[in-house]
């Protein structure tokens, strides 16, 4: 089982975070799904804290991956810049990735608790 | 110049007039799904998506869509692979597939065209290059179509060309061995055509050729009238017997007979016709067998005076 060095650190609540808000933010076609991307971020961190405790390497990159690919087609690049910049530090760690990577898994969570954030003000 | 014209009968109608054009997503990621749904809204097609690649392919079998927009990042194989069986069958080869993929290395980009991808879209993808990538693959594949559905018709007569009554006579056979059906092939000669290019020139000719294509092809929407060579045409009919036949060809001749040729008021055109029924020859019978059989009965239409029907040896029908 490898570690999970974010957990270590004290947890950080959606409320401390500096809203992050999406270039889809007045889009009235794109908002339902924009809703339920932003929705979904806190199950997502879930997700990769698992699979980070689990040390299944194979699945935690493959959310990152996803996220990656579709952050920006939210209107999120942020979130697809932290996660790409995981996803290379994965590809280049080795045995210790979660340890040789936690700076950038820290990063995307972060920036995904940004977004999340930014929820609350959305237009209804 | 010469126009091409196909004669619209059930069978040779351009491809795709009336049909929505269909997509199909193969990505593992919901999130692509949910965001193409809504991106491609207004767009004329037909949107379908699968969640893992043996999904994709067994939904591209079913459904031949115009374009998939394939991941290459799947779990059970990637999009490579996925790719690579898509073009080993041909139920699906032809499909135009565009690539879609966080991954931003050149060689995948290479690897993927060399594969057989028509083009590759980065995500997270802009939404006005991701319709105009797949407009342009639809249109492409569209006019690859109309170029595959051409090949098959004939320039003179806008009938089916001979490949495409040799795949087409096969599969009948087959099916009507399969599924125990009837199957009926007519074939038909225009009497003394050297004749009638020698005395009113090969033009005339030409629209002998022409007239008795659209004769040939204006009966049941079921039959097949294809141009065989020269002036010899098949007519293939799919669950139709030896009498039943004997009576589509009974009316092919009339027509032909009592058609009035264009400044030729006293120009009579004929015709000789000879009949094969699947069913009436023995069991095993092949396509090869069943033109070799008609055409031994138009051989004998031919020699007993021209201008009449024989059936098949072996078809004990009788003649017209």
């Amino acid at each position: 089982m490898v570690k999970d060095p974010i957990q270590r650190r004290p947890p950080s609540g959606a409320g401390d975070e500096q809203p992050l808000f999406g270039d889809f933010h007045d889009d009235a076609d794109m908002r339902p799904i924009v809703v339920m991307f932003l929705g979904e971020i806190p199950r997502r961190i879930e997700s990769l804290h698992a699979n980070l405790q689990a040390g299944d390497r194979a699945a935690f990159r493959r959310i990152v991956h996803q996220i990656k690919g579709a952050g920006g087609g939210y209107g999120f690049q942020p979130i697809s810049e932290a996660a790409s910049r995981l996803e290379r530090c994965l590809d280049a760690a080795g045995d210790r990735w979660a340890q040789e990577c936690h700076a950038h898994f820290d990063s995307l969570v972060t920036t995904l608790r940004r977004a999340h954030a930014g929820l609350a003000h959305l237009p209804q | 110049m010469r126009v091409l014209r196909i004669c619209h009968n059930e069978r040779t109608v351009t491809p795709d007039q009336n049909q929505t054009p269909r997509l199909l997503a193969i990505d593992d990621s919901e999130l692509i799904h949910r965001l193409l749904q809504v991106r491609l809204q207004g767009e004329h097609l037909e949107l379908h998506g699968a969640l893992s690649a043996g999904d994709g392919l067994r939904m591209a079998q079913q459904l031949q869509p115009e374009v998939i927009l394939l991941d290459i990042e799947l779990d059970e194989m990637d999009g490579f692979e996925v790719l690579s069986r898509l073009k080993q069958d041909p139920r699906t080869q032809d499909i135009a597939v565009i690539f879609i993929s966080a991954a931003s290395d050149t060689m995948d980009r290479v690897r993927g065209l060399d594969l057989g991808a028509v083009d590759f879209i980065a995500k997270p993808f802009e939404v006005v290059e991701l319709k105009a990538r797949v407009r342009s693959a639809m249109r492409m594949r569209h006019l690859v179509r109309i170029l595959e559905h051409r090949a098959q018709i004939d320039g003179l007569s806008g009938l089916w060309n001979r490949r495409y009554f040799d795949q087409r006579l096969a599969q009948e056979v087959s099916e009507a061995q399969r599924f125990d059906r009837p199957l009926s092939l007519v074939m038909c000669d225009v009497d003394r055509f050297k004749r009638l290019n020698d005395q009113f020139g090969h033009p005339f000719g030409d629209g002998v050729i022409e007239r008795v294509a659209q004769l040939l092809s204006g009966g049941r929407t079921s039959d097949v009238a294809c141009r065989y060579g020269g002036e010899e045409f098949g007519v293939i009919l799919p669950s139709t017997t030896a009498e039943q036949a004997l009576e589509v060809a009974e009316r092919q001749r009339l027509s032909i007979e009592g058609h009035a040729w264009n400044g030729h008021p006293d120009l009579i055109v004929t015709a000789s016709f000879g009949v094969a029924d699947l069913q009436r020859m023995p069991s095993g019978a092949t396509a090869d067998d069943l033109v070799r059989a008609a055409d031994a009965a138009l051989y004998r239409a031919k020699q007993q005076g021209r201008n009449r029907i024989e059936v098949a040896t072996g078809n004990k029908v009788g003649h017209a």
